[in-house]
């Protein structure tokens, strides 16, 4: 489903070039449930805005259910991941002044669905998170849990294929946070392709692949070598 | 569509969520646009607006100048006719649909119903052609409209009132249809009441409400006549024309018609002979009327621009203020917008959001705005025109004005909503989502300062150019103008509106002088046809004996009573004053001011008004150069002559015109003590005199003197008050940006004072900041301001366009203003706590 090839991504600092992402070669297929780990600054958000197609900025050949996204222009890129691509956010960052059902029904709008075509597919996803009772309240009148499960209602409705999730339950206490990780697991399960990067072994266990990065060098993938796939340590 | 409402839905529920924001920005909006608006409403009402009649885009003045009220002679381009020159037009000039006639003046008539015991009330009345009526294609509200019948000789007296009149000043009273008013004592029979919405042709305050026939002048006015004299030009002409193209065959042919008249009737011009050069020089040209004879437009068309001008220039810096404030908002909101990026919304998308919401503030802004204005207008109006009954400017908001302030709040919501909408829409979201704490970088900073600069700037050239003006005004007040106006009162009055002829007048100074000068507290006492700055005076040639009549000079004249230089004030320079020896059958004498015969010495020296009589005065005294034009003018040559003495001539127009300037317009006193007791006792003995003369107007004449300053006065202060409004914005803005910054800088500050800063440099360091956008402001703003002052210039009285005192004051202001507005969030900066910064980091 995606394959990343010697993807580089650096930031000018004055005078000097700082990496982040250092060559990076990597496969990852579909219904994988792949977990990204490291250190603070290893590279980890910055891998998974490469792969959400929030950064522009990178070198190398991306591929992405076959479409070569690296040749796409922006306008493109934006409306593959429109299409295929789904994110949650550690801090949630539901739309305070929307309601949840709202808040889910953002993904929809930009799509140009008819109204009854999203009200209908928002009453799914609703009761499909048994939410339902909750459609009408704001995200200050949830709790953090409830939160992250209206974030992972928004980021699915749209049946994304490619599910990425930036430290999903870093703002969960351990209990909320198992909730969400068994949802993700259940996604999987149904098919969604789950990229999620933490700092939680225990969350790691839910996936069926772990890939390490440090100083923005991949250098540990937990998957079978096959391919082009697998670990270029310098 | 369906998007555009939910995006006009979320634009409501974010403006709804944030009232502190909507308030300042509704507000801010409210005071720019409402200022615009108001002065459109005035622009509209005076420049734009159409006269409520048939097809008023038809409608051409004859002459394109405004004037008033008569004159003889060469005009050169013409405006006013007389009646005898208007029916040859009328009659002679093809192609034209129709010519109507209408007194350039007013005359004052009092009004009585016939066999009613109440007082007469002074009205004003104008003369029209028997086809005024039907060819601006005015309808009655009730009984008739005059016709050419009426406009007859021998034809029956009768007139038309204004629908306000009607209301106003006779209670709506059905019955006064068909009834008989005597109008200084001629019975006229009211036949109609015009349309409610048609004051006349003439857009000024207060018009005239009765329409009287052009042939009833001559019974009405016995010693003026004036409609029975060829050389006497008195009335404006209307043509309708089918459409524009029309427009230069008519004009030939009129001015072709006019050389004509002229070539037929040389003996009616005075002065030399008149030659085919002269007549040849004759012209005029027509100027649409489409909004009436505007002697508005005429006032305040210059005024109008300049203060429209200044008020889009506050309206920009609200704009400058409110993109201030979006930017502000936008960075606030990155984040939002970079979750809603990622959750796949397109550029564009989040633009359009954007710009919504900037469009509905402008639109509640807008809504606010035309209460604003609405109360502006009022004011304003009531601020220019003071006393007016009834106006022609309606401040309510017309359609137009709605049009305009809703194609305005459009067009400002784009101007303030474009930019921030541009930036946040382009953040990066990356950089938003990974969270506000680690990022330093703001993309809007660079654009707010830069808005904060442009603010400065145009507040400095708003704040000089008041300054400017309110130097020039104080010229204006201050000038000397060769009288003492202290200490005396004026009053207008109307004798020949109480039905007395030029025969009645000697008894009525007598009355005056028997009464007035033994008044208690009045020292002293005069009338005259005309005093100092009253607005108005006769003009004519002046010709002396031996001089070729070709070199003519004009003069300024008034004929006065005994005492007057000593009532006014004016200073005797040389021989003597009119006094009470200077009588009916004692030889006739004049005394001029120091401008007249100007070189020469003047006492001896006779002159006279016709190149026939050179001799007419003898010249017995020279007075001050008091100022009788307008306050800009230099002083006019002058000379004076005594009321009860009269020029003997014998041509009709001659003496007509010599009868004319001893109606006593103006009673001046010179009193002692309290203003209002004298005014009481002089009411009181006016009264016992004749309670029929009406009493147009009684002042004080430093009030008198005030009025001719009233459209000075106004500009100057809409101009200050739009300056200091542009300064509040521009301080407010510089609060806003310095608050901001001050905000994300925190833990920054925090670090600093960590590592040893005193609270006294953070202070100077914010404040600084703030000032130094200040003072590029003000470079960039100098510029603008000499600019501003030069196209200034002429409009300026005895003031330079270049004012060092006014720039630095204005500076200053906006300096002082800039430190207040920079303090407030310098000292919190000040008192940040270290630890507490830091941790928030």
């Amino acid at each position: 489903m995606i394959a990343l090839k010697q993807i580089e991504r650096s930031y000018k600092t004055g005078a000097a070039q700082t990496f982040v992402l250092r060559n990076i070669n990597l496969t990852i297929r579909e219904g994988d449930f792949v977990t990204v780990m490291g250190p603070s600054g290893a590279g980890k958000s910055s891998l998974l805005n490469v792969l959400a197609l929030l950064d522009d900025e990178w070198r190398g050949e991306y591929s992405l259910d076959g479409e070569q996204v690296h040749a796409l222009s922006r306008k493109g890129r934006a409306e593959l991941a429109r299409r295929r691509i789904g994110m949650v956010f550690q801090s949630y960052h539901l739309l305070d002044d929307l309601t949840v059902a709202e808040n889910i029904d953002l993904p929809l709008s930009y799509k140009n669905l008819p109204r009854a075509e999203r009200q209908a597919m928002v009453a799914d996803t609703l009761d499909r998170f048994q939410i339902v009772g909750k459609k009408d309240l704001y995200p200050s009148q949830l709790s953090g849990g409830q939160q992250q499960l209206v974030g992972i209602a928004r980021a699915v409705i749209h049946s994304p294929a490619l599910l990425l999730a930036d430290e999903p339950t870093g703002n969960l206490h351990s209990a909320q946070a198992a909730e969400i990780m068994q949802l993700f697991r259940t996604l999987n399960e149904q098919g969604t392709t789950i990229v999620q990067v933490t700092h939680s072994e225990l969350n790691a266990t839910y996936g069926r692949r772990i890939l390490e990065l440090r100083d923005g060098w991949l250098t540990r993938d937990t998957a079978p070598a096959q391919g082009a796939s697998g670990v270029h340590a310098s | 569509m369906p998007t555009l409402a939910q995006d006009l839905r979320y634009a409501a529920r974010q403006l709804r969520t944030s009232p502190g924001f909507t308030l300042t920005a509704v507000l801010t909006l409210a005071l720019g646009l409402g200022a615009t608006t108001a002065i459109f409403t005035l622009v509209y009402q005076v420049l734009l607006r159409s006269l409520p009649v048939a097809h008023p885009e038809q409608l051409y003045k004859v002459g394109k100048e405004v004037t008033c009220c008569q004159m003889g002679g060469f005009q050169d381009d013409w405006s006013l006719f007389s009646t005898e020159l208007y029916r040859y037009l009328r009659d002679h000039t093809p192609g034209v649909a129709g010519m109507a006639a209408v007194e350039a003046g007013t005359v004052n008539v009092s009004a009585r119903e016939a066999g009613e015991n109440a007082a007469a009330q002074p009205l004003g009345a104008r003369f029209v052609s028997g086809n005024y009526f039907p060819l601006l294609g005015v309808v009655p509200y009730a009984g008739r409209l005059l016709h050419p019948k009426d406009d007859h000789e021998g034809a029956p007296p009768v007139l038309v009132l204004s629908y306000t009149l009607w209301q106003t000043k006779f209670g709506a009273d059905p019955h006064l249809l068909g009834s008989t008013l005597l109008l200084t004592g001629h019975p006229f029979t009211v036949v109609g009441i015009a349309a409610a919405s048609f004051l006349g042709e003439r857009n000024q305050p207060d018009p005239a409400g009765l329409w009287l026939p052009l042939a009833q002048e001559t019974a009405l006015e016995p010693d003026q006549k004036i409609n029975d004299f060829p050389a006497s030009n008195w009335l404006d002409l209307l043509v309708r024309l089918p459409n524009k193209a029309a427009v230069p065959g008519a004009q030939q042919a009129i001015a072709g018609e006019l050389r004509q008249w002229i070539s037929a009737n040389r003996g009616l011009f005075p002065g030399p002979d008149v030659t085919d050069k002269d007549v040849a020089r004759q012209t005029t040209e027509l100027a649409s009327a489409s909004g009436g004879i505007n002697d508005l437009r005429d006032k305040y068309e210059g005024s109008l621009k300049l203060l429209f001008l200044v008020a889009g220039f506050v309206l920009l810096i609200a704009c400058a203020n409110l993109a201030n404030l979006l930017l502000v908002r936008g960075v606030a909101r990155r984040q939002e917008l970079a979750v809603r990026a990622a959750l796949g919304a397109p550029r564009g998308r989040l633009l359009r959001q954007m710009l919504v919401e900037a469009l509905l503030l402008a639109l509640l802004g807008g809504a606010a705005a035309i209460a604003v204005a609405y109360a502006g207008t009022r004011g304003i109006v009531a601020l220019a025109m003071p006393g007016v009954a009834v106006n022609m400017i309606n401040p309510s908001p017309s359609q137009p004005v709605l049009g305009f302030a809703f194609a305005l709040s459009l067009l400002t919501g784009l101007l303030f909503g474009t930019a921030p909408a541009w930036v946040s829409s382009h953040a990066n979201p990356v950089e938003a989502l990974r969270g506000a704490n680690r990022s330093t970088r703001d993309a809007g900073a660079l654009g707010q300062k830069a808005l904060v600069v442009l603010q400065a700037a145009l507040s400095l050239a708003l704040l000089s150019t008041a300054g400017l003006l309110l130097t020039s005004l104080r010229h204006l007040e201050h000038q000397n103008f060769r009288f003492e106006p202290e200490g005396r009162l004026i009053l207008s009055v109307d004798s020949h509106a109480a039905g007395y002829s030029y025969d009645r007048l000697a008894g009525l100074y007598r009355r005056f002088d028997e009464t007035f000068p033994h008044l208690p507290g009045i020292e002293n006492f005069a009338y005259a046809t005309y005093g100092p700055m009253t607005g108005a005076a006769w003009a004519t040639n002046i010709y002396l004996p031996g001089v070729d009549v070709h070199t003519q000079d004009n003069a300024f004249y008034t004929d006065v009573s005994p005492r007057y230089f000593e009532t006014v004030g004016t200073r005797l320079l040389l021989g003597r004053g009119i006094a009470e020896q200077d009588t009916e059958t004692s030889p006739h004498v004049a005394v001029v001011a120091r401008e007249f015969l100007k070189g020469k010495q003047p006492v001896g020296q006779h002159f006279g008004v016709y190149p026939n009589r050179s001799e007419s005065y003898e010249i017995v005294g020279v007075v001050d150069d008091t100022k009788y034009g307008g306050p800009t003018e230099p002083p006019h040559p002058m000379f004076f002559a005594p009321i009860a003495q009269t020029v003997i001539y014998t041509k009709d127009r001659e003496i007509a015109n010599e009868h004319a300037t001893h109606f006593p317009n103006a009673l001046i006193f010179h009193y002692r003590g309290d203003e209002s007791a004298a005014a009481a006792s002089i009411r009181a003995a006016f009264k016992q005199i004749d309670p029929n003369i009406p009493i147009l107007k009684m002042r004080s004449y430093p009030d008198q003197l005030s009025e001719n300053f009233t459209q000075e006065k106004l500009v100057v202060r809409l101009t200050t008050l739009f300056g200091l409004l542009a300064l509040l914005l521009a301080s407010i803005g510089l609060y806003g940006v310095t608050a901001y910054a001050v905000a994300r800088r925190t833990s920054e500050i925090g670090i600093r004072m960590a590592l040893g800063a005193s609270r006294v440099r953070v202070l100077a360091m914010i404040v600084r900041g703030a000032l130094a956008q200040t003072l590029l402001g003000l470079a960039l703003g100098l510029p603008l301001c000499l600019l501003a002052a030069r196209l200034l210039a002429h409009t300026l009285y005895q003031t330079g366009s270049f004012q060092p005192l006014v720039l630095v004051a204005g500076a200053l202001l906006l300096l002082c203003a800039a430190l207040i507005a920079a303090l407030v969030p310098a000292r919190r900066a000040a008192s940040i706590d270290p630890v507490e910064a830091l941790r928030t980091e």
